[in-house]
């Protein structure tokens, strides 16, 4: 299914070459879940990185469905 | 004593005398320092139903026990008055420089009462006190009053200041440090105007002393090294400054836009660290003593919006950026160097701004009354009308008076949004139901620095939390706006403190945070003893406030958060459910359901001389 990332602030950085803005669309299994999206971009997992669902707060082992928005930050910002 | 002096500074404008004050350490421990004690004079001395802008109204700067220590980010000072733009109590928070010599200067706190006949200002040389004319000073901006206070008094020494704002006692004028670190908010500035004191100058070579010095500085400089460590790896906070928030507010659905009238902005890709980065960023500045390095020196050639110097903020880019419906980086960089210079709170001004253009497109107000085609989205509109606001010129006038005075005087109170008649900050409470409580129960009006539980909300610090579910919201309210009242009374900025100097638990368990204030000060603080001093500073505030005459009816939100809900994003169809909250938080403040301290409460505070009869 296909998804959408948007990797905001210094996790920008981690997006692949290319990417429009914050954000890129890629095709994942169904039944993903955040942690291996996270994995996937080599990013900290949860505490460590902030994971939104469609601008919402996710609920570990909530579903990643057909067209979400998976955004990430990190809690890490120092300030 | 350690950490503090005990040894507090006099001024009366009005008789031109000046008096050394002490206090003992059972004082000093007990309201901690800075914000607690400067509280526990105001309600002492003075009457708060007195006129802001009256002589008898008294404004405190206020140092704390860390401040010009060694203990990372020890750096800050408050001013403490009665605010002209809400009419109840202010404290705004300041760092840079300047609160580090004023400590260094042997007095942890200067009181100023009265009001001088002409303009003056205050010289502090160590033991060297004086009160010398200003009227030459008077009409400049900040820059270049600081530049001739500097060549009049010592190069080396630290400016405090107010611009043309608070000369002209705009109602949210600020007073600016160092030239450009501000205590921005609730017209701090426009008192000190009011009391004809143009500055506040300090050179000082006092070390402060602390209880234990090697232990403290290990203890800090493996805080310090940790938290460089996070700033060395790319660390958001030394890469953008706070202007990595926006992208984050706007995908939350939060971030002001069109004066509150949406949370999702659809110029984001204009208002990005990303773009002061690429085009305006000179380099990151710390503050004294600090290991994030969070400052922007920056610098716009466009000739249009030319300028140089530091900033700006999320809060501004929220306030005059989406909140003016404006994505021109350069624009909202100018504003922000104009308000530098004259003086004004950013967030007051831009959001005032907002409101006026809901106000013009709507037909609310006349196109000839502005003087311009006032609209959301013009960025030389925000231009023009800073000039005005600080120069109380044209329209600027009305501007002055901020969005709450403004919008009422149309007829149309529900365009102005605001709590206790002070403009929201950058997170749209409708889709972040912690911070709606926290503006309406603050007491300084709506105040993210009153409890900034976005750290939670938004932030995932200590945890993420649902920012659309009111469950513990009450709680975490309380224990932010404790926490916080704790912090600006020890000289730390909250930066630090709140990742840092409290343990890793939702329930911001200051562990790290009394040890360093076990270290300095020598007083066996512990971690309840910390919280239980920041729950009496809050409940002398409120006390303070209800003396000045609030009740219940003021703690509240706009008629824009409790009526409209959010049109799109993830909070659509959302408003702040406050009276689902309300009776909780007073339950757990220990307050009657009218909101007021119950005698058992204060008692518990070791507070009973406040006891309502």
């Amino acid at each position: 299914m296909q998804i959408y990332i948007k990797l905001l602030a210094n996790y920008r950085s981690n997006l692949p070459d290319g990417a429009n803005g914050d954000q890129i669309s890629i095709v994942v299994p169904e039944g993903i879940s955040s942690e291996k999206i996270l994995e996937m971009f080599s990013l900290p997992p949860i505490p460590e990185s902030v994971v939104l669902i469609n601008g919402r707060t996710i609920i570990p082992g909530e579903p990643i469905n057909e067209g979400d928005v998976i955004c990430a930050f990190s809690a890490m910002a120092g300030g | 004593m350690f950490a503090w002096h005990g040894k507090i500074l006099r001024v009366n404008l009005s008789s031109k005398t000046i008096k050394v004050e002490m206090v003992d350490e059972e004082f000093a421990a007990k309201y901690l320092g800075g914000r607690g004690w400067a509280i526990k004079y105001l309600l002492n001395e003075m009457d708060p139903t007195t006129d802001p802008f009256s002589p008898e109204n008294m404004m405190i700067f206020a140092t704390g026990p860390l401040t010009a220590t060694v203990a990372p980010t020890g750096n800050r000072y408050m001013v403490v008055t009665k605010s002209p733009l809400t009419g109840a109590l202010t404290d705004s928070n300041s760092g840079g420089f300047f609160p580090t010599e004023m400590k260094r200067t042997g007095f942890d706190m200067f009181i100023f009462e009265g009001k001088a006949e002409t303009p003056v200002y205050l010289w502090v040389n160590d033991d060297h006190v004086e009160l010398r004319p200003a009227n030459h000073l008077w009409g400049k901006i900040v820059p270049e009053t600081e530049d001739l206070l500097l060549s009049e008094t010592d190069p080396k020494a630290r400016v405090a200041c107010i611009g043309p704002g608070g000369e002209n006692q705009v109602l949210f004028a600020s007073i600016m440090n160092d030239k450009h670190r501000a205590a921005g908010r609730s017209g701090v500035g426009a008192v000190m105007g009011s009391k004809n004191l143009k500055a506040v100058v300090v050179r000082g070579s006092q070390k402060v002393d602390v209880a234990h010095p090697e232990e403290l500085e290990a203890y800090c400089k493996a805080m310090s090294k940790k938290v460089g460590d996070v700033m060395k790896a790319g660390g958001a906070m030394r890469v953008y400054g706070t202007s990595y928030v926006p992208p984050i507010t706007n995908e939350m659905g939060i971030l002001p836009t069109r004066n509150f009238q949406s949370g999702r902005f659809e110029g984001i890709a204009g208002i990005t660290g990303d773009v002061i980065n690429e085009k305006y960023l000179k380099k990151p500045k710390p503050c004294f003593r600090c290991p994030i390095a969070c400052g922007r020196e920056t610098k716009v050639d466009d000739p249009k919006y030319a300028g140089e110097g530091e900033g700006p903020e999320y809060e501004t880019i929220a306030a005059y950026g989406s909140g003016c419906g404006i994505d021109n980086m350069a624009a909202i960089i100018k504003a922000n160097y104009l308000c530098n210079e004259y003086g004004l709170d950013t967030i007051s001004a831009g959001m005032t701004i907002a409101c006026a253009m809901e106000m013009s497109e709507k037909g609310i107000i006349p196109k000839d009354r502005i003087g311009l085609d006032l609209k959301f989205g013009d960025p030389d509109a925000i231009i023009t009308l800073t000039h005005q606001i600080a120069n109380m010129s044209g329209f600027g006038k009305e501007l002055a008076q901020g969005s709450f005075r403004l919008a009422n005087s149309y007829g149309h109170p529900e365009l102005a949004v605001t709590a206790k008649k002070q403009e929201f900050p950058g997170y749209d409470p409708r889709g972040s139901k912690g911070m709606g409580l926290l503006y309406a129960t603050s007491n300084k009006g709506a105040s993210h620095m009153a409890g900034d539980l976005a750290y939670s909300e938004v932030f995932g610090v200590p945890r993420k939390i649902d920012s659309l579910s009111l469950e513990n919201k009450p709680e975490l309210v309380k224990r932010f706006e404790d926490a916080f009242a704790i912090i600006d009374s020890t000289g730390l900025c909250v930066f630090l403190s709140v990742r840092y100097m409290f343990e890793d638990k939702v329930e911001l368990w200051p562990t790290p945070l009394s040890e360093i204030m076990r270290l300095s000060t020598g007083y066996p603080f512990t971690q309840q003893s910390l919280l239980d001093a920041g729950d009496r500073i809050f409940n002398l505030e409120r006390l303070f406030l209800l003396k000045a005459g609030f009740t219940i009816e003021d703690d509240t939100l706009p008629h824009r958060m409790l009526y409209e809900p959010l049109p799109e994003g993830p909070g659509k169809g959302h408003v702040v459910e406050l009276d689902q909250m309300l009776p909780r938080f007073y339950e757990l403040r220990g307050w009657s359901q009218d909101g007021i301290p119950t005698n058992d409460k204060l008692k518990s505070l070791a507070i009973a001389e406040y006891q309502l009869k």
